[in-house]
């Protein structure tokens, strides 16, 4: 009896069974989930990039130049060469301009500053906003400037 | 001749030293062996057909103008999607992600594992093909053809397209409308996994499909 005590309590640990959480309705995404969503493929969870293909954001200098550019790219995408350090990356950037919203434009940015250039100043829904409507014309996935 | 009560005492206690040893070692073997069972068992990622359908066997051209049909990559697992190339997210963000899938694919695999691009806008020649394939991997396959042709693949493969409004005010600058599923076609040429778009950024585990029809046929040439 106790020995077959003592064999059900060795082997319990398999019968245990993860239980499953309730569900939650998760609300919009944030800025973090459409990175992970969206961006990594490409960009890495590190945003180290890929060689060849996707330049580092980290050390990318659109994070400490004015926003304008940044929000450019996130709207119309960007396609072609870049050359950064000495190496040389071509590939493509989605344009998000039918996708995301200007809120979500403005919050995705943020949190790329957050991560590799805390100090720069926010971007607003306005800003987006504006530089959406001047570039309503354009046409998407423009050349990089050589950076 | 009885043997005295410590003695049996003693045996007793051997005895449920030998049955805890025994549990210590044999229940992580056993869990060990409850999750490898449970992985090879485990749902495929995306929606699994475990009929045989051959894929249908288009015939198109791919950016070096060279003629591919589906049955030319027999014995290659082949992950095919359909798109445009100044789509702005959908493709691009699609054939980013097949391409993670394939970095994620050992040597030996990505030898035996195809990505395959149809373009179903009739703007796309082999040469703008050839321009864009390489934004994400030099070995994808872009593929190009006749609207006729172009639409019997999409309509046997059950993806859908139809044009867009223009973006701008050059109305021959529109988008494309398209679905967005992902096959995964086995190395035999029949249909047998589905990925819808959301599923994508989820790379690792597409690799593990594409690892898994690529064991469930290994080449021919090996034993």
């Amino acid at each position: 009896m106790r020995r077959s005590f003592l064999l059900l309590l060795a082997f319990a640990p398999i019968a245990c069974q993860p239980v499953a959480e309730p569900g939650i309705d998760p609300g919009p995404p944030t800025a973090r989930q459409l990175y992970m969503a969206r961006c990594i493929a490409c960009h890495q969870v590190d945003g180290s990039g890929i060689p060849a293909i996707c330049p580092p954001l980290p050390t990318s200098p659109k994070l400490t130049s004015p926003p304008e550019d940044l929000i450019r790219i996130l709207l119309l995408g960007m396609k072609g060469r870049i050359v950064r350090d000495g190496k040389t990356f071509c590939g493509i950037m989605p344009a998000w301009k039918f996708d995301l919203n200007d809120g979500q434009i403005a919050e995705a940015i943020n949190d790329l500053y957050a991560r590799w250039n805390p100090g720069a100043p926010q971007v607003t829904e306005e800003m987006v906003r504006r530089i959406r409507e001047e570039t309503a014309s354009q046409k998407l996935f423009p050349t990089p400037k050589e950076e | 001749m009885a043997r005295p009560k410590h003695s049996d005492a003693r045996s007793r206690r051997i005895g449920l030293i030998i049955i805890a040893a025994c549990a210590v070692v044999a229940v992580p073997a056993l869990v060990v062996l409850f999750a490898v069972a449970g992985k090879s068992s485990s749902p495929w990622f995306g929606q699994y057909d475990p009929d045989t359908h051959p894929a249908y066997n288009f015939s198109l051209t791919d950016q070096d103008g060279r003629t591919v049909r589906l049955q030319d990559l027999r014995g290659q697992a082949v992950l095919l999607a359909f798109g445009f190339t100044r789509c702005a997210n959908i493709c691009p963000t699609t054939l980013g992600n097949l391409a993670a899938v394939y970095r994620k694919l050992p040597p030996a695999a990505q030898e035996r594992t195809k990505v395959v691009f149809i373009s179903v806008d009739e703007r796309d020649s082999p040469a703008t093909l050839k321009e864009y394939i390489p934004f994400f991997n030099e070995r994808f396959t872009g593929l190009t053809g006749v609207p006729a042709d172009i639409g019997t693949t999409a309509r046997a493969y059950g993806a859908f397209f139809r044009k867009a409004d223009a973006v701008g005010s050059d109305k021959s600058d529109y988008m494309i409308d398209h679905s967005t599923y992902t096959h995964l076609i086995d190395p035999d040429g029949n249909l047998r996994v589905l990925y819808r778009f959301e599923q994508l950024p989820e790379t690792d585990k597409i690799a593990d499909d594409v690892l898994r029809v690529l064991a469930a046929q290994p080449p021919k040439n090996q034993p």
